[in-house]
């Protein structure tokens, strides 16, 4: 799920370098991004549920001197076709780039099931090397892997691996340098010769591809897995399925299954000996899925957990929060503003470098503790094979609002993040519900719009902010799975596909695969966040002193400001939700928000840090950086107290009542909090945060969408969350005032359910023609 | 083609516990592949370890688990294994 060195969507690996390519292949979580960590020493995020690796990644590796680049593809069941967009990453790598050697891995504790897919790469021709993983699985489980039997039937290096704990290394590097040297020559296995000789016939109508590309569409339209769009095909894939049956007085595809599958069957008996009865970790895993998977208890325990872990990383995070941002207020703002005006830069400088880039970087700085903890929690869930009983305790429900059950699993990852959560939508097989889980994410509120939740907590909700808060979260996703059900019915008519997943074996996650993985996660959060913060805390700072005057651009004060005078001209748009046009500091801060929903309190900060620039420069001249960080420190020990004392009230709640821990813990100054006491009232504040929870998440979710797909449902979806946004906020904010103007009132939300309706008349209209286009296709096109 | 022997029935209707050999799928090419993908195909020996219920089941299958939705479980018919052959087949 992290983000590094992948290409996006499955394009070619040119080894630039002229490098031989290793490429790692097998079913899903058969341990493949593991060994890529092993081999590469990257630190690829590794889950314990299928699908964690959903784009291809490179790396390289060196052995004995030689160095090689390791492809990590997403887990794949078969070379014929099936699973989600991810498994066709694999595929179409492997049938068509050049690869020097496939390291074929799998589980030892499944291996009859893996070993199809090692007939199907012994099919493509490509010199392999076997990785059998996961041995000490096998192991608990009464079978004994026997490395050499299985190696000589195959005629394959196969090396034995237990890649979580870092064992067969390297074994495993060795035979890869000798298998490079000298491509193993394997027994590749056989169809009956009435199958040969169809896919030969059927391989010669198709057009010009690598050998193996075309052998395996031959396979495909044989087994009548796809369909050709040419008819010349289809006649010879037709002629050649009643030879087939002439000759043997079987269907083609029952005959390619058996020959599979009866290979695999016969060659993991020769490489298991069973040893003993399965142990202790078979029963556990009876019990612990008895109790999770429970009809009326599965779901009410996947809440508890989510609720736990929101609730322990808030609590939790809140004993270091004081100290991540005092100090980070010490060192990046005055520390920062002292040293800059030691070396003599002009005020005007150092207010924009330490109030405007330092400031953001104290912000981003302040929400580690809480992020970082909630990030190693959904860590170690994944870990411990939890996640895919949960999709499977919450199918039941997703099911009735139209989404399949695994569609939760992206859900829970958007709470950190929408970005990866989008990326991890691809798990879902059929198009339908990823499309429809894409569209939901950008509802779920992630980290980033928490800051800006308990800022106005602060101020106007302080005796039920925590209530406000969880509502907040609530409202969102019950806007995401409205928009899938109202989706599904209209514009992407359809059902869910019947839920199938294997639930991996349980397993005691290790401590440092846990935070390897959460420190990824937060690395890439702190960095992107970072980036934009630093960019827009300079824009902020230019754009509130200047403006258009009579002379042309000038140097003004805010109010004229070009942010000023841009901010009121939009303003009226929002007049309907409570924002005055004389608030137009909350209008530029939703603009900025759109880029990333971070910067919705920098902005306001800016802006009043701004208007206060001159306070803060007395703070340069003396910064006293040493005593704030000794006072950051102290703050460590008093506020594990508060948490130890205070687990009865586990979010911190009390702290909200208290003005002064609650206006550190939102990393808001206290004149931004004065600001917002002034612009909004109780009401108005709550249909803002009501926007901003709806809205355009941010520049990088809007990436991902159109990554996933493409423009015109990205476009929807932006116009979509921002349309909802307003809504929402109109019809809460006028109903809150009906009072004061009732026909005002009455005129707002009639319109707001009317554009609703013609909204879902369209969808309709929309998803219609979809239909008729997609009706006749109801297999897979080979093109 | 043996859907009307006295012992084939859905995967639906086992109880929990009760072992079965895989006979056929309804629902087409399609839904037959992705069932062979996870290694449940004509003639392999499953176990229920969770379920039958409004959700669907757990099976085991070699040394996998995997989960089947209602709408699966309907449409895979097997045939009863007796008990004795339960540990040696679907373990």
């Amino acid at each position: 799920m992290v983000k590094s060195c992948h290409t996006p969507g499955g394009a070619a690996v040119a080894d630039a370098a002229g490098l031989p390519v290793v490429a790692l292949a097998g079913n899903p979580n058969s341990g493949k991004t593991t060994v890529f960590n092993l081999l590469t020493g990257a630190h690829q995020h590794v889950g314990n549920w299928p699908g964690v690796t959903v784009e291809q990644r490179s790396g390289t590796a060196s052995t004995g001197g030689r160095k090689f680049s390791v492809i990590d593809l997403p887990g794949v069941y078969s070379l014929l076709g099936g699973g989600g967009a991810d498994q066709g990453v694999a595929r179409n790598f492997l049938l068509d780039e050049r690869v020097d050697l496939i390291v074929d891995i799998v589980d030892a504790s499944n291996l009859e099931r893996h070993l199809a897919l090692t007939f199907e790469l012994l099919e493509t021709g490509k010199p392999l090397l076997l990785a059998l993983n996961m041995v000490d699985e096998a192991q608990a489980l009464g079978l004994e892997p026997q490395v050499q039997a299985l190696a000589e039937h195959l005629g394959v290096p196969v090396v034995a691996l237990v890649a979580r704990k870092g064992k067969g290394r390297q074994a495993l590097l060795a035979a890869i340098a000798q298998a490079l040297q000298q491509p193993p020559r394997a027994q590749v296995p056989a169809y009956p010769d009435a199958v040969e000789q169809a896919i030969a016939a059927v391989g010669a109508t198709l057009e010009a591809a690598p050998t193996a590309k075309r052998r395996f569409d031959a396979l495909r339209l044989l087994e009548g897995l796809a369909a050709s769009p040419r008819p010349q095909v289809q006649a010879a894939v037709h002629a050649a399925q009643s030879q087939v049956l002439a000759q043997t007085g079987e269907d083609v595809a029952d005959l390619v299954a058996a020959a599979r599958f009866g290979w695999a069957h016969q060659l993991a008996a020769i490489a298991l000996q069973r040893t003993g009865r399965m142990g202790l970790r078979h029963r556990v895993t009876d019990v612990l899925d008895r109790l999770v998977l429970n009809e009326w208890l599965g779901m009410p325990i996947f809440l508890l957990v989510l609720y736990l872990v929101f609730i322990v990383s808030f609590s939790a995070g809140k004993v270091f929060i004081d100290f991540f941002d005092q100090a980070s207020s010490a060192l990046f703002i005055a520390g920062l503003g002292h040293l800059l005006l030691q070396a003599g830069l002009p005020d005007w400088l150092v207010s924009m470098a330490a109030g405007g880039v330092g400031g953001g970087v104290n912000l981003v700085v302040s929400f580690i503790p809480p992020i970082g903890l909630t990030f190693l929690f959904l860590a170690f869930l994944d870990d411990s094979g939890y996640m895919a009983r949960a999709a499977y305790a919450m199918d039941r429900f997703m099911r009735r609002l139209g989404l399949p059950g695994n569609a939760l699993v992206p859900m829970v990852i958007g709470f950190g993040c929408n970005v990866p959560a989008i990326m991890g939508s691809r798990i879902i097989e059929d198009p339908r519900g990823r499309l429809l889980t894409v569209l939901m994410q950008p509802f779920m509120s992630c980290s980033a719009r928490l800051t800006i939740y308990m800022a106005f907590a602060v101020v106007f909700f302080r005796d039920n902010g925590g209530q406000v808060v969880f509502l907040l979260y609530v409202l969102g996703i019950a806007v995401a799975l409205l928009t899938a059900w109202m989706l599904g019915r209209t514009a992407v008519p359809g059902e869910p596909m019947p839920f199938v997943m294997e639930l991996p074996p349980y397993r005691l996650p290790s401590a440092r695969s846990v935070a390897l993985q959460a420190w990824q996660r937060l690395k890439v959060f702190v960095l992107r966040v970072g980036k934009v913060i630093v960019a827009i805390g300079v824009v902020l700072f230019v754009l509130p002193g200047i403006g258009w005057t009579s002379d042309g651009l000038r140097a003004t004060p805010i109010d004229q400001s070009l942010l000023a005078q841009g901010s009121k001209a939009i303003a009226p748009v929002f007049a309907p939700m409570g924002i005055r046009r004389d608030e137009w500091p909350a209008v530029s801060a939703l603009l900025a928000g759109a880029a990333a929903k971070e910067i919705v309190i920098g902005t306001l900060n800016g802006i009043y840090q701004r208007q206060n620039a001159a306070d803060l420069m007395a703070t340069y001249r003396h910064p006293d950086v040493g005593d704030k960080l000794l006072q950051a420190v102290q703050t460590i020990p008093d506020n594990a107290r508060a948490f130890l004392g205070g687990l009865a009230d586990p979010l911190h709640l009390h702290e909200l009542q208290d003005s002064q821990a609650a206006t550190q813990a939102s990393g808001a100054t206290h004149e931004t909090l004065a600001g917002l006491a002034r612009m909004f009232t109780p009401l108005s504040a709550f249909a803002y945060l009501v926007f901003v929870l709806l809205y355009v998440p941010c520049a990088s979710t809007m990436g991902a969408l159109r990554r996933e797909v493409g423009w015109g449902w990205m476009t929807f979806s932006v116009l979509y969350g921002v349309g909802t946004a307003w809504a929402a906020a109109t019809v809460i904010y006028q109903v809150g005032t009906f009072a004061i103007h009732p026909q005002g009132s009455v005129a707002w939300i009639a319109a707001c359910i009317a554009a609703f309706a013609l909204l879902v008349v369209a969808l309709r209209q929309y998803g219609r023609r979809a239909e008729q286009r997609t009706a006749a296709a109801g297999l897979e096109s080979l093109v | 083609m043996m859907q009307n022997a006295a012992n084939v029935l859905s995967l639906a209707q086992l109880t929990h516990g009760q072992c079965a050999e895989v006979v056929d799928f309804d629902g087409g090419q399609v839904m037959a592949q992705r069932m062979v993908m996870l290694g449940i195909r004509r003639g392999v020996a499953l176990c229920v370890v969770h379920g039958p219920g409004a959700r669907g089941a757990v099976v085991q299958v070699g040394g996998a688990r995997i989960a089947l939705g209602r709408g699966v479980i309907d449409k895979i018919r097997v045939a009863l294994l007796p008990a004795n052959e339960r540990h040696g087949r679907a373990a």
